[in-house]
């Protein structure tokens, strides 16, 4: 299938997309589909700071009329959305998928069809986001949606569109993090053990698992909103026992999260230019690891510090103003392990090293008043004023962009190729520097004077005018140093200088392969045998002669297939050789899928609805289902054999399993979202279920859980029949399809026997959706086993291939299992021990 | 440079001196015991208050407080035995670490020197957050 | 380097001018003793966190200026275990405390007068549950005593806030919040919505008046007088107008058949000193262009245009002028 050419000319040609168009819409690469998603995320970046540049005009004088009060609502709902949603997260995470090949020595991600499909639902999402404004109905309820303004009954059609639109950029948003911590954990070079990972692979390991958690919450709540709003449930309308705060609840515990899962990258960024400007080994390395993995643990126990004025009670609120401060300890770390880096090594001032020094000054500011704003009584008066504003620009400019364009001035040449002018760089570091400084110090000042947030005017008599024009003069000295930075971008593309493999003397391995680097990443995978594998490259051969071997045999092969080696999660020792998908029409289709059903739920025309979730369930089908001419072109290579390696693993070796896995916790997440809200629900109910519904009667559902376990059980006996002999396990299969539809039927007929429905109270669309999502579990436990039946019937002898299949089919019940279990004892069993 | 044992990357002659289980555990028990903490403050102080608890005094103090109290003591000895599982398997993996050894030893040192820096945190931060208690040990 | 220098210096004395101030609407003018204790905690952290910048920064310049090889103060692993735990740590936990200890400070211990406050679209309905006042726009308070604000929303989530008093409050539909405040000394404050309620949010604000004691009493008396009692004789062809033209649809005036809570209660609306919660000042021009256009002063706000010949909107403005009760 690769005809003539030298070895590596084929071995290039086995990773690219074919030519042209097809091959653009196929693509699944990571390096291409990491360089679109920056590219899509700095565009987004543009218009975010444009909608800024209007609301900064807006506020210049007291009572300027320049934009009215819609407009302005619009364009501050549209420039939070997008920088938070549209522009950061995923330049991060293009960013991430782009550099981990090559910083951990693999050959592509861990699926990179995955990778396709996360950034076509990424761009769709932004296109349904913008295309409010060529519908005129431009959302205007605030990023942060607070019920019940973006509730039914007081806003337009522009939230559904936001809803829609962040309902695909989070689904975007959860895969890439699945992808990002797998690749991490399995696709490490042989030899990169945790303590020698870069300090920003931790970065995105520990950012990784924080989306998994945070963004399912925001996904779970946006779905709930948008019940409410399409079907009319009561989640959030207080009048039917909903509960306003509950989406505060919600939104919060992604949201404090997110602020983290943007800085923790950054952090990673910043200590690779550090340890570059530095030229010498990051000082503390195991106190930075500590540090960003601390923040990522105590970044979900913050959310409630965004809810200090809502009335919740002072203990409870004090935990979190003691969490909160916390955070102080692990950024301290990082700061003062930097400086001592740092110190006596009189680093050359370059873009990146200006960059480094202004996040620290901003950063550093932010920090100090993010300290201020945790404290309970002092937040009562700042919230929701240009205090918070002035706050969260310097925690989210000085934090995350500065560092950014550190990064960009540092990982340019090795994605270009080419140069940034030093010159230019500079410039424009002073130009965003002072004018940020100029735009956003004054609005500390304007908060305390009582200027509140999200207001298009303010009167004069506050006396808040001579510092509105110096923030927007500000404004305007931070846009031409943007695009200053982005001319020097451009210019550096057309006719820069040759960057060369190496400009920087790196520590990592991206920069032993070239500028920019093969599509394979690395020929040969490499050997790590130290921290700072580029420093210390005389030690880069394994001392275990099998590790050699594996080495050797996987140069340049397979030939006939993409692959990568496979590592052990914590000492990175080969494990497995892992086969990749090539290029694929799927993640297009699906994503498209998914546009088109929503795109249906917003013209209120079901039919398309129906059809896009059609087209995206025979996607996903025929994405997953397991393909026998593949398996065996896999285990024909002769690669195995060379290896010695398995091709076909199960277990700790196999990615298929962390998939699962993660899905399973993206699962836990939702439920846990889910049986969260009812018990939030229930605590501000005088009686639960509430007047007027009668508890659920027990017998159904007792029999569905019982029939849900025995199912669980079949399908692991049928594991266990194919793992320890060539017999059929259709018996069991068959078995455990009986059983799991018969707990199906149970459920449905236990529903014909309620007497709510799920709009007359939030009991009853809390105890649907719980239901609803139950039964979707299973019917998707029931789908995998008829694929697993289709797939081994007539060869049932094959125990390798049937493996991996029969293991994820186990693991799905178990989640299944545990699911039933949990659902009833929620539903069914503590209204009989809480209920009144 | 000290005379170079004969070691190998992976094949560690005999088994580790600390599991990989006691690894694992000492990496994320303080983290846990954080996130269990932080669960359970939060119910308590939010739920438990709504629900009434904090007029219910045993002792002289409210239900409230008694309940947290068992908490951040419950979730701080978790913690703690972490920590302390760190310092031992650090002690264990100092002996058998060489300046030149296989990598599964020298992650695992690792990974108990992250262990005890971890648990050694989250110790310190459970204990800041049981502070609030003491000043609120009769209101909600 | 310098500019930047100059420009933090240029702004630190702008904001010591600024703390000096009188401000009707700012957290840095307290005029009780929780906004006080408020602004001091403020100026102490801003006091601490301006040390910790500059030594944070000073350590940074040292180490990249500094000689070639030198090593940070006592070694390196020691720089970062005392300054990025040992110092975090300990300043951390003095401000935890300090914080506790002003939160206990901010609770009122009894409280001599409640006032509902409900937040609608946009603007403040006001109701004195123990003398039965209903007002809107504008709170009256005695001076001295702790108040007790009973809050809720109509609609949307709403915030009370006057900074001068007291830190803000959410007011949620479904739920009831309170806050307890107090004025140390007459005078008149501007609240503001502080949480985000739709197109209006900007213009949501209203005055806030502390009387002294025996002022606010006899404020409470004149209130209670019902408004149709002071309607003259010439007035009565505007109140015919108010009522032919559907006003009482939305407003309620005291004393006659109005009773509508859709908009702001207008009895006594003479006496208030601002239209459209606080979005205006309450004169004669103002109010004629309110009725007629209310969206020129407002845009986007609820209330709709009323179109009549001038000699009506003259007779209706008169009757509404003449709703005054002055104490």
């Amino acid at each position: 299938m690769n005809g003539a050419g030298t070895r590596e000319e084929r071995f290039t040609r086995l990773w690219s997309a074919p030519p042209g168009l097809r091959g653009w819409l196929t693509e699944v690469n990571n390096q291409p589909l990491g360089k679109r998603f920056m590219i899509t995320a700095l565009i987004f970046f543009l218009l975010g700071g444009l909608q800024a540049l209007f609301l900064r005009a807006q506020l210049t004088v007291s009572g300027n009329d320049l934009i009215g009060p819609e407009v302005y609502n619009q364009l501050f709902t549209m420039h939070g959305s997008t920088m938070m949603y549209l522009f950061t997260v995923p330049l991060l995470e293009g960013l991430a998928l782009y550099l981990l090949p090559l910083m951990l020595g693999s050959r592509d991600v861990a699926f990179p069809r995955l990778t396709a499909f996360s950034y076509w639902a990424y761009l769709f999402g932004g296109i349904i986001f913008y295309a409010s404004f060529l519908f005129d109905v431009v959302p205007d309820a605030g990023w942060f949606a607070y019920t019940p303004l973006s509730g039914p009954r007081f806003s337009g059609a522009g939230v559904d569109l936001w809803l829609l639109g962040l309902a695909l950029v989070e689904v975007a948003g959860i895969t890439a993090g699945i992808e990002i911590v797998v690749t991490i954990l399995k696709f490490r070079a042989p030899g990169m053990s945790l303590n020698r990972m870069p300090i920003f692979i931790w970065a995105m390991l520990v950012a990784g698992v924080m989306i998994i958690f945070a963004f399912t919450t925001l996904l779970t709540a946006t779905f709930m909103l948008e019940l409410d709003r399409a079907v009319g449930t009561a989640f959030f309308d207080p009048g039917r026992g909903g509960n306003t705060l509950l989406w505060q609840h919600l939104f919060w515990f992604f949201g404090h999260p997110e602020v983290y899962i943007m800085f923790i990258p950054a952090t990673g960024i910043i200590s690779m230019v550090v340890t570059m400007m530095a030229r010498r080994a990051l000082v503390g390395y195991p106190l930075i690891v500590t540090a960003t993995v601390l923040i990522g643990f105590i970044s979900f126990g913050l959310w409630v510090h965004h809810m200090y004025t809502t009335g919740l009670p002072d203990l409870a609120m004090a935990f979190f103003t003691a969490a909160s401060l916390m955070i102080g300890i692990a950024s301290g770390i990082q700061v003062f392990a930097w400086i001592a880096t740092l110190w006596g090594t009189r680093p050359r001032i370059s873009p990146q090293a200006l960059f480094v020094f202004g996040f620290l000054f901003i950063f550093v500011l932010g920090g100090i008043t993010g300290v201020m704003v945790a404290v309970v009584p002092f937040d009562w008066q700042v919230h929701d004023t240009f205090f918070i504003v002035a706050h969260f620009h310097y925690v989210l400019i000085g934090g995350v962009i500065f560092p950014l364009l550190a990064g960009i001035h540092y990982w340019f040449p090795k994605i270009t190729g080419r140069l940034l002018n030093e010159g230019l760089g500079n410039h424009s570091f002073w130009w965003i520097f002072l004018g940020f400084n100029a735009t956003f110090f004054p609005m500390h000042i304007m908060g305390l004077l009582g200027m509140p947030r999200r207001v298009y005017t303010y009167p004069q008599e506050l006396g808040l005018d001579g510092l509105n024009i110096l923030a927007t003069v500000g404004a305007a000295v931070m846009t031409i140093g943007f695009l200053l930075f982005l001319w020097n971008c451009w210019k550096a593309l057309r006719d820069g200088a040759l960057a060369g493999d190496d400009p920087w003397h790196g520590d990592s391995l991206e920069w032993s392969v070239s500028s920019p680097p093969p599509v394979y990443s690395f020929i040969r995978p490499p050997m790590v045998r130290s921290r700072h594998p580029q420093w210390i490259s005389e030690m880069d051969d394994s001392r275990d002669p099998w590790v050699e071997r594996v080495r050797d045999a996987m140069d340049c092969a397979p030939m006939e297939f993409r692959a990568t080696l496979v590592t052990d999660t914590s000492h990175a020792k080969p494990e497995a050789v892992q086969p990749l998908p090539g290029p694929s029409h799927l993640p297009l289709v699906v994503a498209t899928g998914l546009l088109l059903a929503f795109v249906g739920v917003l013209m209120k025309f079901h039919l398309l609805s129906i059809g896009g979730t059609v087209v995206t369930i025979i996607g996903l089908v025929s994405w997953l289902w397991p393909d026998r001419a593949w398996i065996d072109l896999v285990r024909s290579s002769g690669i195995a054999a060379a290896t010695g390696l398995p091709v076909l693993a199960t277990g700790r070796g196999s990615t298929d399993r962390w998939a699962m896995l993660s899905f399973l916790a993206v699962l836990a997440t939702a439920f846990g979202a889910l049986f969260y809200t009812y018990f939030y629900l229930q605590l501000f109910s005088d009686s639960w279920p509430p007047d007027g519904i009668t508890r659920p009667a027990i017998v159904l559902p007792v029999i569905a859980l019982v029939l849900a376990l025995g199912a669980a059980f079949m399908a692991w006996l049928a594991r266990r029949r194919s793992d320890t002999s060539t017999d059929s396990p259709m018996l069991f299969l068959a078995g455990a399809l009986v059983l799991g539809g018969g707990s199906g039927v149970c459920h449905v007929l236990g529903w014909t026997h309620l007497n709510f429905t799920a709009v007359e109270h939030a009991y009853g669309s809390v105890f649907w959706v719980i239901s609803g999502v139950l039964l979707l579990t299973l019917l998707l436990a029931l789908i995998f086993t008829v694929a697993v039946i289709t797939f081994g019937k007539g060869h049932w002898d094959d125990r390798e291939a049937l493996a991996l299949p029969m293991e994820l089919m186990v693991l799905l019940w178990g989640g299944l299992a545990i699911a039933t279990v949990s659902v009833f004892a929620v539903l069914h069993v503590s209204p009989i021990l809480l209920g009144s | 440079m000290k005379g170079k044992r004969e070691t190998l990357d992976y094949d560690v002659a005999g088994t580790p001196p600390v599991s990989r289980a006691t690894s694992r555990f000492s990496l994320l028990a303080g983290g846990i015991a954080w996130f269990l903490h932080l669960i359970a403050v939060y119910v308590i102080g939010e739920f438990g208050c709504v629900a009434g608890w904090g007029e219910w005094i045993v002792g002289g103090l409210s239900m409230v407080a008694w309940s947290l109290i068992a908490a951040t003591v419950l979730t701080a000895a978790l913690a703690g035995a972490a920590a302390l599982t760190a310092v031992r398997s650090r002690k264990l993996l100092g002996m058998a670490l060489g300046d030149d050894e296989a990598v599964q030893v020298e992650n695992r040192a690792f990974v108990a020197r992250l262990a005890f820096l971890a648990n050694g945190v989250f110790l310190f931060v459970i204990l800041v957050q049981a502070i609030p208690i003491f000043h609120f040990l009769q209101a909600c | 380097m310098r500019r930047t220098l100059q420009i933090s210096g240029t702004l630190g004395i702008l904001l010591f001018l600024v703390g000096c101030g009188q401000h009707v609407q700012s957290v840095l003018d307290p005029q009780s003793d929780e906004a006080s204790a408020i602004a001091d905690l403020w100026w102490a952290m801003a006091i601490v966190g301006s040390v910790v910048f500059v030594a944070v920064m000073g350590f940074f310049f040292v180490a990249v200026m500094g000689k070639d090889g030198s090593r940070p103060p006592g070694g390196a692993m020691r720089f970062i275990w005392a300054g990025g735990i040992i110092m975090p740590a300990i300043v951390l936990v003095g401000i935890l405390f300090y914080a506790l200890h002003v939160t206990l400070r901010t609770k009122a211990p009894g409280h001599i007068l409640t006032i509902e406050v409900v937040g609608h679209q946009w603007w403040w309905e006001v109701r004195y549950p123990e003398s039965g006042i209903v007002t809107a726009n504008e709170i009256h308070m005695p001076a001295g005593g702790h108040v007790l604000f009973k809050l809720s929303a109509h609609d949307v989530v709403h915030s009370f806030w006057v900074p001068n008093l007291h830190g803000k409050k959410d007011m949620l539909p479904g739920v009831t919040t309170t806050i307890a405040m107090h004025a140390r000394e007459p005078g008149v404050w501007r609240g503001q919505c502080g949480e985000f309620c739709g197109n209006q949010h900007a213009l949501m604000a209203f005055d806030l008046v502390a009387h002294a004691p025996a002022d606010f009493d006899a404020w409470v008396e004149a209130r209670q007088a019902a408004a149709s009692a002071t309607v003259q004789e010439e007035r009565t062809r505007g109140k015919e107008l108010f009522f032919q033209h559907g006003c009482q649809n939305c407003h309620a005036i005291q004393g006659t058949d109005a009773i509508s809570n859709i908009g702001p209660d207008l009895t006594h609306l003479a006496n208030r000193r601002t239209l459209g919660a606080a979005a205006t000042p309450n004169e004669r021009a103002m109010l004629a262009q309110w009725i007629v256009n209310p969206r020129a002063a407002k845009p986007g706000n609820n209330m709709p245009a009323t179109h009549l010949p001038q000699d009506e909107l003259d007779a209706l403005v008169d009757y509404l002028l003449s709703l005054d009760q002055r104490p």
